[in-house]
């Protein structure tokens, strides 16, 4: 059948409230970076990614509570998107130990580490080898897709 | 940054979607009228059939069943329980034909439409015992509905 507009709307806001997955009371889940190649899919387990190390990493965990729900102007198509903690999505390099270092991606994970919610890879591989170098993910986002439902 | 989500993230959504419509339950009509299912159909594109007998398929607090299609990859979302007949009959003489386009969905308490969808071709209802039938599947969704 031929889906509605009202249909994506409730499913993006279902997961954007849904405190089994992104939006926990407590123990939220975390933004991790990634210093080995990896092919973001559906089956991605925690086993694919490597987690970066270098002086001054660590990953960060989301706010807890609902997440942001929107519509992109472009497409129609609706978004989840996890809120900004403060600070953003910055991931400095303070010392040289543990480079050069290659960051090809970001995963979000639950806080426990044991399920892995999504993954992105950057446009190409970071190289992080100076002391000052940020990654920083621009924004943690879910997208529905009109052809995804029928 | 557009992330691929996960099974895990999927599924968890669609239970969640599951609940959710066992809470508002919902209502079968089919149309008297020609209409395009997309995604911005409302209820006022469509004309409810009202030929004697007719009736819509109200459940409230019905369960759905979210199944996996191992073949297809999918999703599949249907009622978990049978309507009368899956079929709506004429229940007695009627002074006109009446052509059924096609069928919805509509959650039961919040009146909410949810999908449309058209029959293969029109069904004309011309005399009692005349029925138009309709497939159970409510959505199915594939691997990509969530990226």
């Amino acid at each position: 059948m031929q889906p509605t507009f009202e249909v994506f709307n409730r499913l993006s806001l279902l997961l954007a409230q849904d405190t089994g997955s992104l939006a926990p009371a407590a123990n939220p889940p975390k933004l991790h970076l990634s210093k080995q190649a990896f092919t973001p899919n559906q089956n991605n387990v925690p086993a694919d990614f490597l987690e970066a190390n270098y002086a001054g990493y660590a990953a960060i965990a989301c706010i807890v509570g609902n997440q942001l729900v929107g519509i992109d102007p472009l497409t129609g198509e609706r978004l989840v998107e996890m809120k900004i903690p403060a600070g953003g999505w910055r991931f400095p390099c303070t010392g040289l130990g543990n480079t050069p270092q290659d960051i090809f991606g970001a995963y979000l994970m639950n806080d426990a580490g044991t399920i892995i919610y999504g993954a992105a890879l950057f446009e190409s591989p970071l190289t992080i080898d100076t002391i000052g170098q940020v990654v920083e993910v621009d924004s943690v986002r879910f997208r529905f897709r009109f052809s995804g439902i029928y | 940054m557009d992330f691929v989500s996960s099974t895990f993230l999927k599924t968890e959504l669609l239970v969640a979607y599951e609940g959710l419509l066992v809470i508002d339950g919902f209502a079968v009509n089919m149309a008297q009228n020609a209409f395009a299912p997309q995604l911005g159909t409302t209820l006022a594109d469509i004309t409810y059939a009202n030929f004697v007998g007719y009736f819509p398929r109200v459940a409230l607090g019905q369960a759905f069943t979210l199944f996996r299609d191992t073949e297809g990859g999918s999703y599949v979302l249907k009622p978990n329980f049978e309507f009368s007949n899956e079929e709506v009959e004429v229940a007695g003489a009627i002074t006109g034909p009446q052509t059924i386009f096609g069928w919805l969905y509509q959650g039961g308490a919040s009146g909410t439409l949810f999908c449309t969808a058209l029959l293969p071709s029109p069904k004309e209802i011309l005399a009692q015992g005349d029925g138009v039938q309709f497939p159970q599947t409510f959505l199915t969704f594939s691997d990509s509905f969530l990226v």
